[in-house]
């Protein structure tokens, strides 16, 4: 029965966030300072050569596009029909790539952000947890302190900066890699593909497996440093408990609960995508697509975005929310 | 080029060169052109391109193969420009669009005229194509005019930084690259002997280019609607200063509205010089300062750099015949005449404080970005409250048209291909004067006086050639001095890096068979030019 409960709560509070995620982006198109429908009228007359239009015809462009945002009816029906659009995930065309569909532009940028993210956001996870444990028990050791110095050396490098310092490294001075991605167009299972792939995403992906690590060992470090030095550590050691013992059942377990967290937030980020990282890799992925919305004032491939990183992060929130009893004793679904 | 058959201009004919086959082997002919015409106008609910051919075009005729007649309701004496000039009106190819809607039809294997065609792209994300030579390409126009090109192939590729683009030439990944800022070309030369632009000595880049820049206000706005005011703007600004803020002084000058190019120059802005060293405003101040062009060499030479012209002539032809005096006191004087009053150093409108906020690109368009800057420094040395917004292009471009409640800094106008400045002007009517926040119609600056009505209209009634359009569009260049409608101030600075490791024989000043900006049609004339050098 309290497991039933428990559950009803969990998506209940899923499916407000959701609800009130998405309803918020609804109105952004109505609270905009700019309106998007003049901006897409002046981005079709300029594209047109400065050819002059009649009223009419502007007009009548106008009302195309209050149709394709939702803008005609009475607010209520605008709100209903957005909210049944966006959560059924059709999203309509894309106005800087019309006619295509902005769901077909987001699925095919999404694998590459995926994969880079997922993979990228793992690894640095259960590398930096591993570090900044093994740097958190052996407090007074030489290379700990070395590895500690470094990710805090590391950790608040700009993002630019660090993928800078590696196209400079491996792209220019030695040619390593390409500067910008160059994949090809379709998936294939050959050797060529994932050579191609690989060449793609080295860089990248070590970037932020660096960057990413830094954080983790930090925090990891210190809370294990904390930890260790609790009254339930302390009885453990005077009971005679071997270091390994003490090490995993005692101090890891305690730390990994709020690294858990931070990892299912982090994860449900990615569907925002890197900016940055794909933009300075040229990797065609979410972030390089959000750019070029924003960019191009593509609003319904912007709003898409961030419709499905609302879904995600939520998910992600619920995830966490629900496999966190397996992991802390503490909490029996109450 | 149509050929007027008649003194109105309302009826053309155009004939097609023979010979010239699509990339796929079908024939180009006039049946492709009226195909066009008919589709762009049948779907011009959807596509805007459609709406200026309905606007005069009101049938088509085919006569044979290679020549039709365009029939127009109204005259329409810029019709080269308006077509074909411009981007709006691209030839497609009847045998794949007949059967096809055109505003919806994704045509992802194109045909197209050139001496190449598209064999591959990235089709992820868009970020290159790569383009093979046609074994046919003595059946495209540039194989008919200019023989064979010489590059088997050709790769469009996109590279997100500057600084991946710097990296990339240096390491001779490209042969040809867009418009790059001062600071970047000296890094690039300074790291690789096969780099260089238009020109070895200062300024490199070419000023040749067909885009004009400067300040623009919405005419109709508060202050701003009051030409004393406009003109204080553009007396309170020392441009040399500005020049050398924003660009090292790699600028070329205009006092009038208009890019300065060479055709320009010598067709308009030069013809002008006596009447702007006579102009006096209102109270009879001589606004003019000729010296310009060996006031800034004298500063360059001051500074190191090398290798400038000592011809008085030859500074004007590289630097502008020159711009308006740096006059706070005069400023001051029109300021008040405005309404404006100085209360501790600061301008007031109104009894109250007034800020100016100028609008400007964040990242892109980089002239324009440093200039607002400059002159925001110098507006605040004279007493205006200034504040710089930078933002994105979808704000910026967005503004464009519906325009800005302050000052946008922008190109004021790309197209001055040909003398006849009609395509120019011709939506400066006062018809087309619109509030701030709506579609401007064409008239960016909000602006326009009977006289230039006048002025217009007569200009549309002349065939294309008459020399008495240049006489007409010179007295419309006058009453913008007059009124300041915007403050014109720059020519666009194409720095364009070129790597001869690979291929020799670009394009430049000692070497001019083409323009360096390989952007426009310019390119294709450039291969059959460049030579490979055997690596």
């Amino acid at each position: 029965m309290k497991l039933r409960k428990y559950f009803a709560i969990r998506f209940l509070i899923w499916a407000l966030t959701i609800w009130l995620g998405v309803s918020i982006v609804v109105f952004l198109v109505r609270i905009m300072p700019s309106d998007p429908i003049e901006t897409m009228i002046n981005r079709l007359n300029n594209v047109s050569g400065g050819s002059t239009m009649p009223e009419s015809k502007i007009a009548a462009q106008r009302e195309m596009f209050r149709v394709q945002f939702g803008l005609v009816g009475t607010l209520w029906q605008q709100y209903w029909e957005s909210m049944r659009n966006l959560l059924t995930f059709n999203f309509g065309p894309s106005f800087s790539s019309y006619p295509t569909e902005v769901s077909f532009l987001i699925g095919r940028a999404m694998p590459y952000t995926i994969g880079l993210l997922l993979g990228t956001s793992l690894i640095s996870w259960v590398l930096g947890n591993a570090i900044g444990l093994f740097v958190g028990l052996n407090p007074r050791k030489w290379y700990s302190k070395t590895l500690e110095t470094v990710s805090m050396c590391v950790y608040p490098t700009p993002y630019f900066i660090m993928a800078l310092i590696l196209l400079i490294l491996f792209c220019y001075l030695n040619s390593f890699f390409p500067l910008t991605a160059d994949l090809p167009n379709y998936f294939s299972f050959t050797p060529y593909y994932f050579k191609k792939l690989f060449n793609s995403f080295f860089l990248p992906a070590s970037s932020m497996i660096v960057l990413g690590c830094g954080w983790w060992i930090i925090s990891m470090k210190s809370l294990s440093n904390s930890t260790s030095e609790e009254d339930f550590v302390h009885y453990a050691r005077l009971k005679g408990l071997k270091n390994r013992t003490i090490s995993y059942s005692y101090v890891f377990k305690n730390c990994i609960l709020s690294q858990v967290t931070a990892l299912a937030l982090q994860l449900g980020g990615i569907f925002c995508g890197a900016m940055m990282v794909e933009v300075m890799f040229g990797i065609p992925g979410i972030g390089g697509l959000l750019q070029m919305a924003v960019v191009q004032s593509d609003y319904n491939l912007m709003l898409s975005i961030i419709t499905i990183s609302i879904v995600a992060v939520a998910t992600a929130t619920l995830i966490v929310d629900l496999i966190y009893p397996l992991l802390d004793p503490r909490i029996r679904y109450s | 080029m149509p050929i007027a058959l008649d003194e109105n201009n309302t009826s053309f004919q155009i004939n097609l060169r023979e010979g010239i086959t699509w990339s796929d082997g079908e024939k180009f002919t006039v049946d492709d052109v009226i195909f066009t015409i008919e589709a762009l106008i049948a779907a011009e609910d959807e596509l805007s391109e459609g709406v200026t051919l309905d606007n005069y075009v009101a049938n088509c005729e085919k006569l044979d193969d290679y020549s039709m007649i365009i029939n127009c309701d109204v005259p329409w004496s810029n019709i080269t420009e308006s077509l074909f000039f411009t981007n709006g009106f691209a030839i497609i190819p009847k045998h794949i669009y007949e059967n096809e809607d055109i505003a919806t039809f994704e045509d992802s294997n194109p045909v197209n005229l050139g001496a190449y065609k598209l064999v591959k792209r990235d089709q992820t994300s868009g970020t290159w194509s790569l383009w093979e030579k046609r074994d046919d390409w003595k059946n495209s126009a540039v194989g008919v005019i200019s023989g064979e090109p010489n590059p088997k192939y050709i790769l469009f590729q996109y590279y997100s930084t500057e600084e991946t683009r710097t990296m990339a030439l240096v390491n001779n990944d490209i042969d040809m690259l867009c418009n790059v800022t001062p600071e970047a070309y000296k890094v690039m030369t300074e790291s690789s002997e096969y780099i260089s632009a238009w020109s070895s000595e200062f300024p490199y880049g070419t000023f040749d280019d067909v885009c004009a820049r400067g300040m623009k206000v919405a005419c109709n706005n508060g202050a701003y609607s009051d030409a004393n005011f406009r003109w204080a703007l553009a007396l309170a600004m020392d441009i040399q200063e500005v020049a050398i803020t924003a660009f090292n002084g790699q600028l070329r000058v205009t006092p009038v509205a208009l890019a300065p190019t060479k055709a320009m120059m010598d067709a308009y802005i030069k013809p002008m010089t006596d009447w702007l060293n006579d102009f006096k405003l209102d109270d009879g101040y001589a606004p003019f300062n000729p010296n310009y062009a060996t006031e800034l060499a004298a500063y360059l030479t001051s500074q190191g750099v090398e290798g400038l012209p000592t011809d008085e002539q030859k500074l004007i032809d590289l630097f502008g015949i020159g711009w308006w005096k740096y006059d706070t006191t005069e400023a001051s004087a029109l300021m008040e005449k405005a309404g404006f009053e100085l209360v501790d150093g600061k301008w007031n409108y109104d009894g109250e404080p007034f800020q100016i906020t100028i609008l400007a690109p964040s990242g892109f368009e980089v002239q324009s970005e440093r200039m607002a800057t400059a002159v925001a420094d110098q507006w605040r040395k004279f007493g205006l409250d200034v504040e710089v917004v930078n933002s994105d292009s979808s704000v910026y471009w967005g503004t464009f048209t519906t325009g800005y409640d302050g000052v946008y800094s922008n190109i004021l106008g790309c197209g001055y291909f040909s003398t006849n400045l009609l395509s120019v002007f011709m939506n400066y009517k006062t018809d087309n004067i619109v509030e701030l926040g709506t579609y401007d119609n064409g008239n960016n600056y909000r602006w326009g006086n009977s006289t230039v009505d006048a002025l217009i209209a007569e200009m549309g009634t002349l065939d294309y050639n008459d020399t008495k359009n240049t006489e007409l569009a010179t007295q419309i260049l006058k009453q913008m001095v007059i009124e300041m409608p915007c403050i014109p101030m720059y020519s666009s600075t194409m720095t364009l890096p070129t790597n001869s490791y690979y291929w020799t024989n670009y394009p430049t000043a000692d070497n001019a068979y083409n323009g360096p900006w390989w952007w426009h049609t310019t390119f294709k004339y450039m291969l059959p030019e460049i030579t490979s050098t055997g690596k």
